[in-house]
């Protein structure tokens, strides 16, 4: 294993374990009508803001938004490959401490080998 | 009194608006799978959906010219409902983007227009007229997000009671 390995499976591995910087998550991949739902477990580290945004008359609002890293990784994490920015989900709690509810995942902000930064809303 | 009639009047042309939009969630409007319409909360803290309706009070303005004198007197007010229609459909859907806005704004207006009174515009008999207006784009940096349809309502009220209609 190289050097490059070694810094991927850590970043899949330590960086996104509940223990250290990460927490569980749900992941609901996009499902056209009639399929059935899935989804599945994955580790995260989650960033919760709070964002301006602005309605069609210019007035500002705050709202929440989230930094969502997971490994790119389709077990683990979430591949780039299998990412559907058209109905993907993440159920997260947006308070620590709440009840987690499922949130649309809006853009891929970054992607590498190893992680994927998500923006969720 | 009920409680919709315990509400302002703008309150009932909101709710008359919200109502007409949710025969949407129905089998009536096949080729728009509306998943929800709804009333953002202090926090806006809904997660945008496809297929998605947000309903939102956008600015007022009295409109001087028709207002009418008596004691007491009758304001108009015209007023701005915005109603975002968000469209997320999958990466890997080839149907373009233009023909599910073309689909989802068509649906809205005859959802709006079909009241099943005499004119939709009169809101329930809470407004002196209401015209829906060009849809504008929502746009994003991952694409179309949708569009935005502002519905002008006008309304009047009695100067001592926006709780009271006048015509």
């Amino acid at each position: 294993m190289g050097v490059r390995d070694a810094l991927l499976t850590d970043a899949k591995t330590f960086m996104f374990d509940a223990d250290t910087f990460g927490e569980s998550v749900v992941y609901y991949p996009h499902v056209d009508y009639g399929q059935t739902a899935t989804s599945r477990t994955i580790d995260a580290v989650v960033i919760r803001n709070q964002i301006v945004a602005f309605d069609a008359d210019g007035n500002e609002s705050v709202v929440p938004s989230f930094d969502v890293y997971v490994a790119n990784d389709a077990v683990k994490g979430i591949s780039a490959a299998e990412l559907n920015t058209g109905g993907d989900q993440i159920a997260l709690p947006v308070r620590e401490g709440k009840a987690a509810e499922r949130r649309q995942i809006i853009h891929l902000v970054s992607q590498d080998h190893g992680v994927l930064q998500l923006q969720c809303n | 009194m009920s409680l919709i009639e315990a509400r302002p009047v703008i309150e009932r042309i909101m709710r008359t608006v919200h109502q007409r939009l949710q025969v949407l969630l129905s089998d009536v409007y096949p080729n728009s799978p509306v998943c929800e319409v709804i009333r953002p909360t202090r926090t806006v803290s809904y997660t945008p959906k496809s297929w998605q309706i947000v309903l939102t009070l956008g600015e007022e303005e009295v409109n001087e010219a028709q207002g009418r004198a008596g004691n007491p007197p009758a304001i108009a007010y015209d007023a701005q409902i915005n109603i975002y229609c968000h469209l997320m459909p999958s990466e890997t859907d080839s149907t373009p983007i233009d023909e599910y806005q073309a689909i989802f704004y068509a649906d809205v207006v005859e959802a709006l227009t079909d009241s099943g009174d005499a004119g939709w515009w009169a809101m329930g008999g809470n407004a002196i007229n209401s015209h829906i207006q060009a849809r504008e784009g929502i746009a994003s940096d991952g694409g179309v997000d949708g569009f935005l349809v502002p519905l002008k309502v006008c309304y009047r009220v009695s100067e001592w009671s926006p709780y009271q209609v006048r015509y």
